[in-house]
């Protein structure tokens, strides 16, 4: 179920109604938590829940195992069983015919006319979300970093909590699990401001991406041709703020739903853009995930602990595992080794050329980052090198006669939209939306509010997916 | 489920706008299944009908001679094709939503908007859109919409097309934006074989299961039939084609019920022009022993 559908607004109504109502006790409530949790996935594709079950009562049993084993090597054992289960349905069901296209083709190389089948299996949504979230606990209990669930309830919610079980933000058990054991209200004070969250959410899926800058992306990515310099550009630029706004969107969306419920849930953007430099951008981008990677990949391949090379090289890594997980496509893990060469780089930087940073240089820092996370960003979305390749000859002005796609106007738009993202980015980066709405007149606040709201209406979305629920 | 008794309207706009089933289901007894597209070629639904279903009732093809004489699986034939897709990829979550929104629906003015990207729509998205800066690439010419779906998907056209000066004019210079750069029969001549063989196929299939399928050619008028009658000459593809596979056929030439109207557009009937006409054609239909009258 979409958050930017109909049938969603329906489904949160009858979930808040009952949630709120003296019919349930505390159990009972998480029950119907629960309950439409796997309603909410399961009016996609009902018998892919079985998946989240399976993950559920793996786990469960695994935790329960790990709170009272102490034998070490049976430890591991259960702590295996559980990441076999988990990446195994992730590489069954996302990476089974990239690794198999490729193994073919290098069999092939050799000489032999191996063939293989599609098996065209349907990516069970947010898999890579809940499988992750979900080995955390297990990876957490075996280094007796976590407590164990209480009860089965509270992992089984832990797992399939609606606002965040598609796209994230990816939750560690220790912030969320905690939060089912005592009853949970929102304040007045929470209810509204997960309102106002939810609909700032909408209106950054709904009007900013949707109906502002998807049409220029895919202009210019489904164009098939050699692109002029500008062109390739505001192309690039768009999907750049497209695919914020839709992720950041969902996020949002996930954390104003949750907290009308009185659950808090971890910030997962806090404007990306105006990062300096590529380790920052890290701590403000898909904070979760990022966080996910440093602690269960980064630092168990060693970290900084091992002298530098060894360092790079779990960087690396770390980068190109994060890029796979995205997609199962050699564009995505390109994508990852370029942010692995870019933090790279920046360590070196540190190392030999040091600087402080400013406010006249930061902005100008800022910019530079901006400027090659939107190098990454084509491979990301290229899906083809081909496309890729056309896409970033272009933007370096090695294709001076490309051809002219977009009109002036959409390079205004796209010029105007991205102007003011980074700029937005820029002087909010060591604030938070709840800080400024503190200072501004509620007047105003309800003025901005009403205007998104009215927007999202006369949007009239169409009901697009948000681009993360593919991954 | 459709049964052996039951139609099925597939076609372009010409079946959307000339077509009510309204009045065929007052007229026959049986409201028949509207599967008419606009702006795309119906091949696909024809595809799907037969490839994935047992369907074995009467399928009533409306054919706008660009569409329907188009190669196979043409990129023009995605638009349709994404229809097909959607009916069999429908999520519960989509139905769900597609049920809470008929109410509203019905009992809501809603502001306009459509895939076809109409320059009148109401929505965010087409209003910005109207904002042209010229200069930089050729501009299209803008369609205006000009019709509305009933809740049977009828396409109803704007009462502004006959009552508003200059309003049919503006769809006229569209269509006459492209008409004229329709290619000549010889270009497209040499396609002709493989596009009749590909229904001959699909077609002999549905027939040999029991099912029938109705032609009709709906009218047009000056460029729309100008141009068409260039491309696509009646007497070397049309009338072939109807040989070839066996069907019963009606086209606008040689029925004065069929012809009589004069259309806004050049393409499509108006409303009441298209309730007369629906009358009209499936009583000649019943009295022609293709459809059998289900009225008590």
């Amino acid at each position: 179920m979409l958050f930017n559908s109909l049938s969603f607004v329906v489904f949160l109504v009858i979930v808040l109604a009952l949630y709120y109502s003296k019919i349930f006790s505390w159990t009972g409530k998480k029950r119907m938590l629960l309950f439409a949790s796997y309603i909410f996935y399961g009016l996609w594709n009902p018998p892919l829940v079985i998946l989240l079950w399976i993950s559920t009562v793996v786990d469960w049993i695994t935790g329960k195992k790990l709170a009272t084993e102490e034998n070490k090597r049976k430890r591991l054992y259960w702590l295996l069983l559980s990441m076999f289960v988990n990446l195994g349905f992730l590489t069954f069901f996302k990476y089974r015919d990239f690794l198999l296209d490729n193994f073919t083709t290098v069999v092939n190389s050799y000489g032999y006319g191996y063939q293989t089948t599609h098996m065209d299996i349907i990516l069970p949504m947010g898999i890579s979300f809940y499988t992750f979230q979900t080995m955390s606990y297990t990876i957490d209990m075996y280094l007796k970093r976590t407590e164990r669930a209480k009860t089965f309830l509270d992992f089984a919610l832990y797992v399939t909590f609606f606002p965040q079980l598609v796209a994230g933000p990816i939750v560690r058990a220790q912030d969320l699990i905690s939060q089912f054991y005592e009853e949970k209200r929102a304040t007045v004070n929470q209810f509204i401001w997960g309102l106002f969250l939810l609909t700032l959410g909408l209106f950054q899926k709904v009007v900013m991406a949707d109906t502002l800058l998807s049409d220029t992306v895919d202009t210019v990515y489904g164009s098939g041709k050699i692109l002029n310099f500008w062109d390739a550009w505001m192309g690039t630029l768009a999907f750049s703020g497209q695919i914020f706004f839709d992720f950041a969107g969902y996020s949002t969306c996930a954390i104003g739903i949750a907290l009308m419920l009185g659950i808090i849930l971890p910030d997962n953007f806090r404007y990306p853009y105006a990062s300096l430099g590529f380790s920052d951008l890290w701590k403000r981008w898909h904070i979760t995930l990022s966080s996910w990677l440093r602690d269960y990949l980064y630092i168990p391949l060693g970290g900084n602990r091992h002298g530098v090379v060894r360092m790079y090289a779990a960087l690396m890594i770390t980068m190109l595992l994060g890029g796979l997980w995205h997609g199962a496509a050699w564009t995505f893990i390109v994508w990852g080794g370029l942010h692995g060469t870019y933090l790279i780089l920046e360590r070196l930087q540190r190392q030999y050329l040091p600087f402080k940073i400013t406010k006249w240089n930061g902005m100008f820092l800022a910019f530079t980052t901006f400027t090659c996370v939107n190098i990454t960003w084509v491979f990301f979305r290229a899906r083809e090198f081909k496309t890729a390749w056309n896409m970033i000859t272009s933007m370096f002005y090695l294709n001076p006669d490309g051809e002219k796609v977009l009109a002036n106007f959409d390079i205004l738009k796209v010029g105007i939209v991205i102007g003011l993202l980074f700029i937005c980015h820029w002087f909010m980066r060591n604030t938070s939306v709840e800080a400024v709405s503190k200072k501004i007149h509620p007047w105003a606040l309800g003025v901005v509010w009403a205007s998104m709201f009215f927007l999202i209406v006369i949007a009239q979305g169409s009901g697009e997916q948000f681009i993360y629920f593919q991954f | 489920m459709a049964t052996a008794q039951d139609i099925v309207l597939i076609g372009s706009s010409r079946t959307g706008f000339n077509f009510n089933t309204h009045v065929w289901e007052e007229t026959q007894g049986i409201k028949p299944i509207n599967l008419s597209t606009d702006g795309k070629p119906p091949g696909s639904f024809l595809d799907d009908i037969v490839h994935n279903t047992s369907f074995n009732g009467t399928i009533v093809i409306g054919v706008t001679p660009v569409f329907w004489f188009d190669k196979a699986k043409n990129p023009w034939w995605n638009g349709a094709q994404k229809w097909v897709d959607h009916y069999h990829d429908e999520t519960y979550a989509q139905k769900l939503g597609y049920f809470f929104s008929k109410p509203l629906q019905r009992h809501l003015v809603m502001l306009t908007s459509s895939e076809l990207k109409f320059y009148n729509d109401l929505d965010l998205k087409s209003l910005i859109n109207r904002i042209s800066i010229p200069g930089r690439i050729e501009e299209e010419r803008m369609l205006y919409n000009f019709s509305y779906h009933d809740e049977d998907r009828n396409l109803i056209m704007f009462p502004a097309m006959i009552d508003e000066p200059g309003f049919a004019e503006k769809i006229q210079y569209v269509w006459s934006g492209f008409l004229p750069y329709l290619p000549e029969y010889d270009v497209v001549k040499d396609d002709m074989p493989e596009v009749f063989e590909y229904y001959r196929k699909v077609i002999d299939i549905f027939k040999a299961r029991g099912g029938k399928i109705i032609f009709i050619r709906h009218k047009s008028e000056e460029e729309w039939n100008k141009n068409t009658k260039r491309m696509l000459p009646r007497d070397k593809v049309y009338d072939p084609f109807m040989k070839m596979i066996q069907c019963p056929s009606y086209h606008f030439e040689d029925y004065e019920f069929m012809s009589k109207y004069t259309l806004p557009d050049w393409s499509h009937m108006y409303y009441t022009d298209a309730l007369k006409y629906t009358k009209d054609m499936v009583n000649k239909l019943i009295e022609d022993g293709h459809l059998h009258s289900h009225k008590n």
